[in-house]
């Protein structure tokens, strides 16, 4: 495919601009009541969960193109999804309204009241276009600004600046005043709907996926594996591995524009380097460089929040990782040595992790007995602390997983496979990667 | 003295050595050579344990060391002074000389060490307490022996002391190898200069991409009008 | 003067963002790598030296306003050091050790995940709410005008510090195992052809650093006696940058990086822009490895095509 003269990146995000107006247009003339958020056939607890991982997904298959196909480690994501939400949240709230009014006023009276009227009628989707696309530029922007030092640092530096900028990010939000500062931008109006995140997780995966296929994304994948060669090839590496941070900027953004319009509420402290970890997760979890993975990894981690609502699914999933844990364990130590004797060493570290876990669990009756012998020491109780911190949980959950993939099986899930959708329909798992190599 | 036999080295997916075997004897100086990317330094490895075997065993002094750690073979006698110097850049003369003697367990011993060390390369006594890094490279190659010989080797793994040296200096180093060897200290000597190499040595080995190809007699290999042609330009 | 008190001030948490910088330094000389993970054996230290003054009495003496044996406090240090340093290597053991010959950005990834697991597994072990911290040593002011004033715990955090930092040093450059550290982190393989047990004397620096971050730890909460699980976050990533700063590998360079933190950092509250705290220490870094990636003592080390 012979590429245009404009950017690469421009040219997609034209087409699937093009491509969810299309979409949300059909959506419009169906019945707004059917899309706009009271869906008389998925239940709006599943439909919390199902725009949640939505969100996940495009922010994991975005971090992917910077860390997994471009291979420079990104720790900053969330502060690109900041400048999403509140540019877009701005928009919409202070400046958006006035502007369509004005903009419908004038088209009535100088061009034809019927269009005035029509526009009227999506006056939301056509806003909420705006604010996405106003607040995934100022993310591309900001991508520009962080992309910029990156051409000059590599590794474990890189990570380190992009996270200071993701804490200058937030630090800049706490600080301005009209979006209400520390305390959080309340009063966003609720554009998002299930069919909005839909649609643009669809987009975003499409649109990557193109462009990681495309020559563009050989160029990166050459940048990864090894930017002296890459640069000596005549890749100019400085211009691909900007385009990937602004490119996976605007995305970002378009997620926190689409977060900030659904629980209508906007908090620098939900952007800090926390939140960029949890993509972090998802991404080194789904394998870096598989855009699939991702997706699956970033919707299978919005699940996993649910189920560590309650104490009891905290313990099943525990066991199940310490269960994943131990198989990859055992797989690594088959692959590197024979006999019997170090294949039974590599269920011991699962094994006392198991203990722990079950000692945690019922560690009211355990501290019970250790009392008697200790009586000074003020023994935690462990089940009590789970009941009562269940954000902290979570937390631990994604640093044990973290742990564990790196030391077990560093490639994640799929490694850099992809699964695509015509291999599935002919019932078998296609293993080629984008670059026709296994894994 | 070191016996390797059947030693496979794997880069990866890349065999580098395939199935070499070669013996030292006590006194002896050995000289293994060939022509850039051979495997001579991959076998030093192997040798010194800085890089796994995939296969076959290595044996010195009685013991099997195929699986001990480097720094473990250190104390039995065997040491390696590494291709490109590898000097502690930033640290004195004298302290590097001293973390060459690291696993001797007779300190008291170290001060004639270091006076005879001294005796051999004057011009490291002379510059003592300077900074390695700040050496030419003559001079940082004698304190890359001189650092070795404070362990009191047994066994002497010498890789490419030549490499990058004026000729001169090459002289010298090769006239330091003779008196290393009249010391009493068994030396294999891994060399791309194979004329001087068989000059000083007593068998040679010759290796070519992974595998031994020659074997014998460093006098008579160097007669070996193949080896002329390809080592020496004849 | 008001400048003298600011000074005072910097240089008690110079002298406590230096300790945390040394073991940061320490480790990425040997390893070549950012241990994430050491803010918070900053905080564990802290946690212990809680811990501890509870059980030897020293919390209920501080809670009853009644002054504290020196026997008690320095039970509490050394405890506090020898907990955190037994924590720093069972991390490098179990989580580092195993990725030698993995790329740097696994080990990386590895440590921001044992960092968050100290983190919130700390939160869910010890509650996530601030606890007070014994008042070990007696709040009393040594100089006290009205201008300007020098508590006992400013002088004895500076001194404990210095007396620290002169053992490390001395350590460093005149011992034996010193000299191994300074080779393994020049030259992991040519250490190991010197018969130097690379492996122990790494697990030694991982004991050394985290020892060092855990005296810090009990050193800043007794200057400001409230610590929670998040303790290690900020200062951990301040110390680090005034580790880069510095000069990351150079023991001399921790010393004036965390020092020019600490003077920045009080600058930067004193100008009235304190929300931006976080920011400055940021924008330093960012400055640092743009213009001068070796820190102001480092050395250039190109990288080898």
């Amino acid at each position: 495919m012979r590429p245009s003269s404009l950017p690469f990146p421009l040219v997609f995000a034209w087409r699937v601009f093009i491509f969810f107006v299309v979409v949300r247009a059909l959506m419009g003339v169906q019945g707004t009541t059917l899309f706009a958020g009271k869906h008389p056939i998925i239940n709006p607890y599943y439909q919390n969960i199902l725009i949640n991982a939505g969100i996940a997904i495009i922010l994991a298959v975005s971090l992917n193109l910077i860390n997994g196909i471009t291979g420079q480690f990104s720790l900053g994501h969330a502060g690109f999804m900041a400048v999403g939400a509140y540019i877009s949240a701005y928009f919409s709230k202070e400046i958006g309204g006035v502007l369509f009014a004005q903009l419908i006023a004038l088209i009535s009276v100088h061009i034809s009241k019927q269009l005035g009227t029509l526009l009227l009628t999506f006056q939301q989707p056509i806003l909420f276009t705006i604010a996405i696309l106003v607040g995934a530029l100022a993310a591309g922007a900001a991508g520009f600004l962080v992309g910029l030092p990156s051409l000059r640092l590599r590794g474990d530096y890189l990570a380190i600046v992009t996270l200071g900028f993701n804490q200058i990010i937030v630090s800049l939000i706490r600080n301005w005043k009209a979006v209400g500062e520390a305390s959080g931008y309340i009063g966003i109006p609720k554009f998002t709907t299930f069919a909005w995140v839909f649609a643009l997780a669809i987009a975003c995966i499409w649109s990557i996926r193109n462009l990681a296929s495309s020559a563009l994304g050989r160029e990166m994948r050459a940048v990864r594996d090894d930017e002296i060669a890459a640069e000596a090839s005549g890749i100019n590496t400085t211009r691909v591995k900007v385009v990937a941070f602004v490119y996976s900027a605007m995305w970002a953004g378009v997620a926190g524009a689409l977060q900030a319009h659904y629980i209508q509420y906007a908090n620098p402290n939900d952007f800090t380097f926390l939140r960029s970890v949890e993509v972090v997760v998802s991404v080194v979890l789904g394998g870096l460089g598989s855009i699939t993975g991702s997706a699956l990894s970033a919707a299978g981690l919005t699940v996993l929040q649910e189920v560590l609502r309650d104490v009891p699914g905290a313990f099943y999933t525990s066991v199940a990782l310490v269960g994943l844990a131990a198989y990859w364990n055992f797989v690594r130590v088959k692959s590197e040595q024979s006999g019997s004797k170090s294949m039974l060493r590599a269920f011991v570290v699962p094994f006392f992790a198991l203990i722990a876990i079950c000692l945690c669990y019922w560690s009211p009756q355990v501290n019970a007995v250790l009392e008697r012998v200790f009586p000074r020491l003020d023994l935690p109780d462990l089940r009590a602390a789970l009941e009562s911190s269940k954000g902290a949980l979570r937390y631990v959950i994604y640093s044990v997983i973290l742990i564990v993939v790196m030391l077990l099986r560093p490639q994640g899930l799929l490694g850099r496979r992809e699964w695509s959708l015509a291999a599935l329909q002919r019932g078998r798992r296609v293993g080629k990667g984008v670059e026709g190599n296994l894994a | 003295m070191l016996s390797i036999r059947n030693v496979r080295v794997r880069y990866g997916p890349i065999e580098a050595l395939h199935d070499i075997s070669l013996e030292v004897n006590e006194g002896e100086v050995v000289t293994l050579i060939g022509s850039n990317g051979a495997g001579k330094t991959t076998t030093l490895g192997a040798v010194s344990g800085l890089l796994p075997l995939a296969g076959g065993q290595i044996h010195f002094d009685g013991h099997d060391i195929t699986s001990l750690a480097p720094h473990k073979r250190v104390p039995l006698g065997l040491i390696q002074v590494p291709e490109g110097r590898r000097i502690f850049g930033t640290m004195t003369v004298a302290e590097n000389l001293d973390l060459g003697a690291y696993a001797r367990t007779d300190r008291a011993n170290l001060r004639n060490e270091l006076d005879e060390i001294y005796a051999l390369f004057p011009r490291l006594a002379e510059r003592r307490n300077q900074a390695a890094g700040t050496m030419s490279g003559g001079e940082q190659q004698m304190l890359a022996v001189g650092r070795a010989l404070m362990s009191r080797p047994k066994l002497l793994l010498l890789d490419e002391p030549s490499l990058g040296l004026a000729p001169l200096l090459v002289k010298e180093i090769f006239a330091v190898v003779k008196r290393i060897r009249a010391k009493g200290v068994t030396v294999l000597l891994v060399e791309q200069n194979a004329h001087k190499a068989l000059e000083v040595a007593d068998r040679a080995y010759v290796l070519e991409t992974g595998h031994i190809s020659m074997t014998g007699d460093a006098k008579t290999l160097a007669n070996d009008p193949r080896i002329k042609a390809a080592y020496l330009g004849a | 003067m008001e400048f003298l008190q600011q000074v005072a001030n910097a240089l008690t948490q110079g002298a406590i963002y230096a300790l945390i910088a040394l073991g940061y330094t320490l480790v990425y000389g040997v390893l070549r790598l950012i241990n994430f993970a050491h803010g918070d054996v900053y905080m564990l230290g802290a946690f212990f030296g809680l811990f501890i003054s509870r059980w030897t009495g020293a919390l209920t003496l501080s809670q009853n306003n009644k002054s504290v044996p020196l026997w008690m406090t320095a039970v509490v240090f050394v405890g506090a050091m020898i907990g955190s340093a037994l924590v720093g290597m069972v991390i490098e053991r179990f989580a580092y050790r195993p990725l030698r010959t993995a790329p740097r950005l696994t080990a990386l990834i590895t440590a921001i995940g044992v960092s968050l697991l100290l983190e919130y597994g700390g939160q869910m072990a010890f509650s996530p709410d601030p606890q007070p911290f014994a008042a070990l040593i007696a709040e009393r002011n040594i100089i006290d005008t009205p201008s300007f004033s020098l508590s006992l715990v400013q002088l004895f955090i500076v001194g404990a510090a210095l007396l620290l930092m002169l053992s490390l040093n001395f350590l460093i450059q005149k011992t034996k195992i010193g000299r191994a550290m300074r080779a393994v982190s020049i030259d992991r393989a040519a250490a190991q052809l010197m018969g130097i047990p690379t492996d122990r004397i790494i697990a030694f620096t991982f004991a050394l650093g985290s020892g060092l971050a855990a005296a810090a730890g009990v050193l800043n909460s007794i200057y400001q006696p409230s610590i929670d699980p998040l303790m290690g976050v900020q200062v951990g990533l301040r110390a680090f940058v005034a580790a880069v700063l510095g000069g990351i590998g150079n023991i001399y360079g921790a010393v004036l990086g965390g020092l020019l933190m600490a003077f920045a950092e009080t600058a930067t509250v004193a100008v009235g822009l304190s929300r931006y705290r976080d920011a400055v220490a940021f924008a330093i870094l960012i400055l640092v490895l743009l213009v001068r990636p070796a820190g102001i003592l480092g050395r250039n080390v190109a990288e080898k095509v």
